[in-house]
C-alpha cells in the first residue's frame, strides 16, 4: 500500500505535464476569481478528469496497468491508492473553487465534499471491468455527465442559506456515495480475473 | 500436481489469435526456453501464467497456487520481465528501488544496484529517456533483486547488444543455478536459450509444436551435407527441412537417418527450430 502510494506521488511529481497542469489550473482559478465566471470554475474541475483520462490511455498503451497486475499488491490496494489520490484532488478542487468566485465560493463552503462526486463517478470503472471497450464507454458516460454539468454553468443560481442539518446531510451523502463507489471498485477488483 | 508451473488444456483467445490446448509441466529447478515466431503466442502464454490475462479455459497452477491474483504472497516469489517492459517512463532506477523495497518482502537494494552496476545501466536517467537496452537492463535488475523462486522473462535479451546480451544471459545463468530456482524465458534468439535452457518448448500458431529436453532435442537432429540423390531417398518423417541444389543437398535429419556417405555435424538449436517451424534451412 505504501509502495503504491509512493508510486502514485512519484509519478505525479516526476510528470512535468502534471506540474504544468497545476499551474494552468491555478491560473484558471485566479482568472475565475477575477472575472466571476463559471467557465473557469468548471475548467478547474474538468481538467484533472481530462488529464486522468489521457494518463489512463497512456497506461494502457505502455502496458503499465498490466504490469501492476503482476506485482504482489493486494487487490484492494490499487483501488485505495487511487481513491486517496481522488480525495487529495477533491480537496485541491475545493480550495480552488473557494477562490473562483462568489457563487462557487458560497457553494463550496456549504458543500465542501462536492468535488468527490466527480471522482466517485469516474474512478471505479477500470477496477470493475477488464473489458477495455466497456471501461472506455463507462468513462465517456462519466465525462458526459460532467460535460452536462459544465453546460449548466450559466444557469443563474442563487445560493440561499441552507439549514445546517441539510448541509451536513448532503455532505454526508456525498461521502457515503464516494465510499460506496470505492466499495464497488474493490468488489470489482476482487472479482476481476485478469485482462480480457 | 506439484511442479513450479502446471498447465492443463489452457486456452486463451485474443482478437483473432488463439492459444489452444496448452499443457505443460515445469518442475522446480528447471530452466525452460519458449521459442516461437512473432505472434506464436509466447507473450500470451507468459501473461496468462502471471495472471495478467484471464484464461478462457483450462487449469493453471503457479508455485502451487491456482489463483495467483488473490495471493500477493505467491506473486512476491515471482520475478518477471514483460515485453513491453511496462515500467512508467518517469521513473529512474532509484525510484524503482524505493517503490519495490516496499513491494517485495525479500527485495535487496544491494543486489539491485550491483546488477545495475554489472550491466552498466544508468540509475539516474528516467526509463522514458533510456535506450531500449538500458530500460531492459533495469527491468531485468528488478526481476532478479528479490530472490524470486520463479522467473518469468518475456524476451529478456531483446533489444540488447551482443555484449549486454552475454552479460544478461550470464546473470540469468547464475540466478537459475541455485537449487530450486525455476525460470521460463521466451525468446526468438535461439543462441541465448541454447546457452541457458535445459528444456525447449516450441510454439507455433498458438499450439505446442515440441516440448523436449534441450540435450535430447539437439541429440536427435543432425545437419548433413550430401548429394541430392541420397537426400531424395530419405523418408519424409526423418527430414525436418532440406535444401537441394543441382550439385548437392543439405538437410536437418533425424540422427537415425544419417548414413555413412553424408558429411555430418550437430545441428544448432536455431537450425532445428527453423527446420521444424518453417521447414527451411
Amino acid at each position: 500500500m505504501k509502495a503504491l502510494w509512493l508510486r502514485q506521488w512519484r509519478m505525479l511529481w516526476r510528470d512535468r505535464e502534471f506540474l504544468f497542469l497545476l499551474v494552468w489550473i491555478g491560473l484558471l482559478a485566479w482568472r475565475g476569481y477575477r472575472s466571476q465566471s463559471m467557465l473557469f470554475v468548471f475548467m478547474t474541475m474538468i481538467l484533472p478528469v481530462v488529464t486522468s483520462v489521457s494518463h489512463r490511455r497512456q497506461d494502457i498503451r505502455s502496458g503499465y496497468d498490466q504490469m501492476q497486475d503482476a506485482l504482489p499488491y493486494r487487490k484492494e490496494d490499487p483501488v485505495i491508492a487511487d481513491y486517496l489520490c481522488g480525495l487529495c484532488g477533491a480537496v485541491c478542487a475545493a480550495l480552488l473553487m473557494n477562490l473562483a468566485g462568489v457563487w462557487p465560493s458560497r457553494m463550496i463552503r456549504l458543500f465542501p465534499t462536492a468535488p468527490l462526486v466527480f471522482g466517485a463517478l469516474y474512478l471505479p470503472w477500470k477496477f470493475v471491468t477488464s473489458n477495455l471497450r466497456l471501461q472506455i464507454l463507462c468513462e465517456i458516460i462519466s465525462a458526459f455527465f460532467i460535460a452536462i454539468l459544465y453546460h449548466l454553468r450559466n444557469i443563474p443560481i442563487v445560493i440561499r442559506p441552507v439549514p445546517m442539518p441539510v448541509c451536513i446531510g448532503i455532505n454526508a451523502l456525498i461521502i457515503v456515495f464516494y465510499l460506496a463507489s470505492m466499495a464497488f471498485a474493490i468488489w470489482g477488483a476482487r472479482k476481476k480475473e485478469g485482462a480480457v | 500436481m506439484s511442479g513450479a508451473i502446471e498447465i492443463r488444456g489452457l486456452r486463451k483467445k485474443r482478437g483473432k489469435f488463439l492459444l489452444n490446448d496448452i499443457s505443460l509441466d515445469i518442475p522446480y529447478g528447471s530452466v525452460v526456453g519458449i521459442l516461437g515466431e512473432n505472434g506464436a503466442g509466447k507473450s500470451t502464454l507468459l501473461r496468462s501464467v502471471l495472471g495478467i490475462l484471464k484464461k478462457d479455459a483450462g487449469e493453471l497452477r503457479v508455485l502451487g497456487c491456482s489463483d495467483l491474483r488473490s495471493h500477493p504472497e505467491v506473486r512476491s516469489r515471482i520475478g518477471f520481465v514483460l515485453d513491453p517492459i511496462g515500467i512508467p517512463d518517469v521513473f529512474n532506477a532509484k525510484d524503482l528501488n524505493a517503490i519495490y523495497k516496499d513491494t517485495y518482502p525479500a527485495w535487496s537494494e544491494e543486489t539491485f544496484f550491483s546488477i545495475l552496476t554489472k550491466l552498466e545501466a544508468d540509475r539516474n536517467q528516467p526509463i522514458g529517456k533510456m535506450s531500449h537496452g538500458s530500460a531492459q537492463k533495469t527491468a531485468i535488475a528488478c526481476a532478479l533483486a528479490h530472490d524470486a523462486d520463479l522467473l518469468i522473462l518475456d524476451e529478456p535479451s531483446g533489444g540488447l547488444d551482443p555484449s549486454a546480451r552475454a552479460q544478461v544471459i550470464d546473470l540469468l545463468y547464475e540466478a537459475t543455478r541455485e537449487e530450486g530456482k525455476t525460470a521460463v524465458l521466451s525468446s526468438h534468439i535461439t543462441s541465448d536459450l541454447e546457452k541457458i535452457a535445459d528444456r525447449i518448448v516450441i510454439l507455433k500458431d498458438g499450439e505446442i509444436l515440441l516440448d523436449e529436453a534441450k540435450d535430447d532435442l539437439l541429440e536427435a537432429w543432425r545437419y548433413v551435407s550430401t548429394s541430392a540423390d541420397i537426400l531424395e531417398g530419405i523418408a519424409a518423417q526423418d527430414v525436418a527441412a532440406k535444401r537441394i541444389t543441382p550439385y548437392s543437398g543439405e538437410a536437418v535429419l533425424r540422427k537415425e537417418a544419417v548414413t555413412a556417405d553424408m558429411q555430418v555435424r550437430p545441428a544448432s538449436l536455431e537450425e532445428v527450430f527453423t527446420a521444424l517451424v518453417k521447414g527451411v534451412i
